[in-house]
């Protein structure tokens, strides 16, 4: 009896660790967006930073503020204080400011119906995986009130602002097993026709995209290489005072029979 | 000169501190008079690992209150000031970075020794007597750190930080009758708003703190009365030698100090690779959806308490009827089994089975929503009661049958599932496996009197077992 119900109680936390592992292996095929594009990301291409900062300054800067992140920092990535004062201020702005936009968050709020998030921490929240995918999904939509819609941020507030680099997706529809119930069929995006051409070709608009994911990445934590040099240093002496603690403790502890 | 004790041994600056304060007294014994048990093994280390975490908290804690700004308000960018205060002390605040992840890496890694710790104690009975206070004190901690680090949770006021503190107040809104008033009085406001911050961060910095730091002295205080226990589960003070000293003891300083100077380094090697080089723990140290600032507009799709808690959060969320009937028929069937197997007066057999029908009764009445969170609850106070559930002739695991270990580590991997299905959003198969878990966690504890004193048992033997190094 005793030892019947130790084995039941062996046996069920096996079916749950099996129910586990069916959990962790269905989770995954369960998305209903598509997977993630990945992003090539590289803090010490300076050239590609400076590349994302111009375009953040010409397509996104409008409505999508950097409040954590001042001007001056930009000389992280390469920028000279005449370059930044000539590129990157606006007459009303000094190079110690934070990059906030000029509109007022209310108003913001008024015309495109949430106030455009600051991107200062968008790479921590979303990965920069996130958001290069969503800067290459962009297609025609004319259900949508921008005219524009976007599979990783499905019927967003923001329009395609790269259209002219990119120039116009339509989307190619077919009809797939719905990914929440298999017996049903919808009809599903499975690629992307362009139908006018931009000023981009696709390796072009997927090197700009990339540089603006890059660009942000550094945003979200502009001395993360720094982390990582110091990072070395006090690993190198937590290794050297262990290695010297354990010297230490033996010599003591051959005392103790 | 009035009577103060000039008989010390001691001369000179700590001659004249000691006729005034007890200090080389204090010292000898808690420390290099202090007699431990020399088998300790890997699992004793983690007892001075969660104070080292301790002061690492309030060391980074003490710096970042000098830059957090605990208000909700907007500033002129559309981000709250709380939220930008944390980026401030990220970006501008000189190693402001490091305090802040020390701080959050700290988080985790005080709850990943205490688990450890608390394993140890389940491994080798540390809660038996005369340590049952010892083990109390530390439940209380381990009550006081949950509180510490839920309100502390809260501070960065990012979105994880608003939900999920939503989330927990609202269960407090669960309970009949004061509930929805109660959940008010402890938000002071009817959402999570900035009296809510305000007050969170009094009680993360203050309050909570002291409580914790006065526990954790009780906690030794205790501990250093009684002695600690060992592996073998032997009282080292049942043989001492002529001057009365234990046969097995040493001194605490310098033996256990040097050894445990090595652990700490070793522990602070692991917590800094993670503070320089993976400070997120890959989404469960730093959540995500914390980079985006609190909108009360805007629920996330998926909102769990940080992994720390999510055992406990999967049995609150696996209380669904068909759960709440099992328990209705599990009470009712203790109390018919105490009233007919019990083994005591006929007076308190009816007061145990009078209480088994109330109880099931309420269990029948009351939503799934309170009963889930007084299981939650329950799944902690149990803890307390550890030493007067286990019955086990001896108390090491190692002269305690073979498939006592085996019911242990069937414990464990529960509780591991338990976290795992918490941090998952829910799912059919999921909460199927979080009822039994439930069940389980509950098994463990509840019919460990029965459990734990059958089955063939080893004679521990008189003196540690010890291999010299």
């Amino acid at each position: 009896m005793r030892a019947n119900i130790v084995k039941l109680v062996y046996l069920v936390t096996a079916c749950m660790v099996a129910g586990v592992l069916y959990l962790m292996s269905f989770g995954a095929a369960h998305s209903t967006t598509p997977p993630l594009k990945s992003a090539k990301v590289n803090l010490s291409d300076k050239a590609s930073l400076q590349r994302g900062a111009a375009a953040f300054r010409d397509y996104c800067f409008n409505c999508h503020g950097l409040s954590a992140v001042r001007y001056n920092q930009l000389t992280k990535i390469g920028l000279s204080e005449d370059n930044i004062k000539q590129y990157m201020l606006t007459t009303t702005t000094k190079p110690g400011d934070m990059m906030t936009v000029g509109m007022n968050a209310a108003d913001a709020k008024k015309w495109f119906g949430v106030a455009p998030p600051d991107l200062s921490l968008m790479a921590s929240a979303k990965g920069t995986d996130y958001i290069f995918s969503y800067l290459n999904d962009f297609y025609r939509d004319e259900t949508r009130p921008t005219g524009w819609n976007n599979r990783y941020w499905p019927n967003a507030a923001m329009p395609h602002v790269l259209w002219e680099e990119q120039g116009t997706m339509v989307p190619i529809m077919e009809d797939k097993p719905d990914p929440a119930d298999h017996t049903k069929m919808v009809p599903t995006i499975v690629g992307f026709n362009k139908a006018t051409a931009g000023k981009r070709d696709e390796a072009g608009y997927e090197q700009l995209t990339n540089d603006i994911t890059n660009f942000l990445f550094w945003a979200s934590e502009p001395d993360r290489q720094s982390r990582h040099f110091l990072g070395y240093i006090v690993l190198a002496f937590l290794l050297l005072l262990a290695f010297l603690a354990s010297k230490l403790s033996k010599n003591y502890w051959k005392d103790i029979h | 000169m009035a009577d103060y004790n000039p008989n010390t041994e001691t001369t000179g600056l700590i001659g004249w501190i000691d006729q005034r304060f007890p200090l080389t007294k204090m010292f000898k014994e808690h420390m290099s008079e202090y007699y431990a048990p020399k088998n300790f093994n890997f699992w004793y280390i983690f007892g001075v690992l969660s104070m080292v975490v301790l002061a690492i908290q309030i060391l980074t804690g003490i710096f970042l209150v000098m830059n957090y700004k605990p208000d909700a308000s907007l500033n002129s960018a559309g981000v709250p000031v709380a939220f930008a205060s944390v980026e401030y002390i990220m970006r501008e605040v000189s190693g402001g970075k490091y305090l802040r992840f020390m701080h959050s890496t700290g988080a985790s890694a005080f709850f990943i020794v205490v688990y450890l710790h608390m394993f140890r104690g389940l491994l080798y009975g540390s809660y038996r007597k005369p340590r049952e206070l010892v083990w109390i004190f530390g439940c209380l901690i381990f009550l006081a750190l949950m509180a510490e680090a839920f309100m502390g949770y809260l501070l960065p006021w990012g979105q994880m930080s608003f939900w999920g503190a939503q989330v927990i107040v609202n269960l407090f809104s669960t309970i009949p009758l004061i509930g929805p008033d109660l959940s008010v009085f402890i938000r002071g406001d009817f959402v999570v708003g900035d009296a809510t911050l305000n007050r969170f961060f009094s009680f993360h910095v203050i309050a909570v703190p002291l409580v914790l730091i006065g526990l954790v002295v009780a906690h030794i205080i205790a501990l250093h009365e009684v002695g600690s226990n060992n592996p073998d589960g032997v009282e080292i003070k049942a043989l001492k030698d002529a001057s009365g000293k234990p046969l097995d003891g040493i001194p605490f300083h310098p033996y256990y100090s040097v050894h445990d100077f090595f652990g700490i380094a070793v522990f602070l090697f692991l917590f800094f690779a993670v503070v320089f080089f993976w400070p997120t723990g890959g989404g469960y140290f730093l959540e995500d959806n914390n980079y985006l600032q609190a909108n009360s507009m805007q629920t996330p799709v998926h909102i769990a308490p940080v992994w720390y808690f999510t055992p406990f959060y999967t049995m609150l969320r696996a209380v669904t009827d068909p759960l709440r009937y099992i328990f209705v028929a599990l009470a009712l069937l203790a109390g018919v089994m105490a009233y007919l197997r019990g083994n005591m007066p006929q007076k308190s057999k009816i007061k145990v089975l009078a209480g088994a029908v109330i109880l099931a009764l309420l269990l029948l009445i009351w939503k799934s929503a309170f009963v889930g969170f007084l299981i939650m609850g329950a799944a902690i106070v149990v803890l307390f009661f550890l030493p007067w559930l286990d019955k086990s002739p001896v108390k090491s695991m190692r002269y305690r049958p073979s498939w006592h270990m085996g019911l242990l580590i069937c414990f464990v991997i529960n509780f591991l599932i338990l976290g795992y299905l918490g941090v998952k959003p829910p799912s059919p198969v999921g909460g199927y496996v979080a009822q039994v878990g439930t069940l389980i966690y509950f098994g463990f504890f509840l019919l460990m009197p029965w459990w734990t004193s059958v089955g063939e048992f080893k004679q521990p033997p008189e003196r540690v077992t010890f291999k010299p190094h």
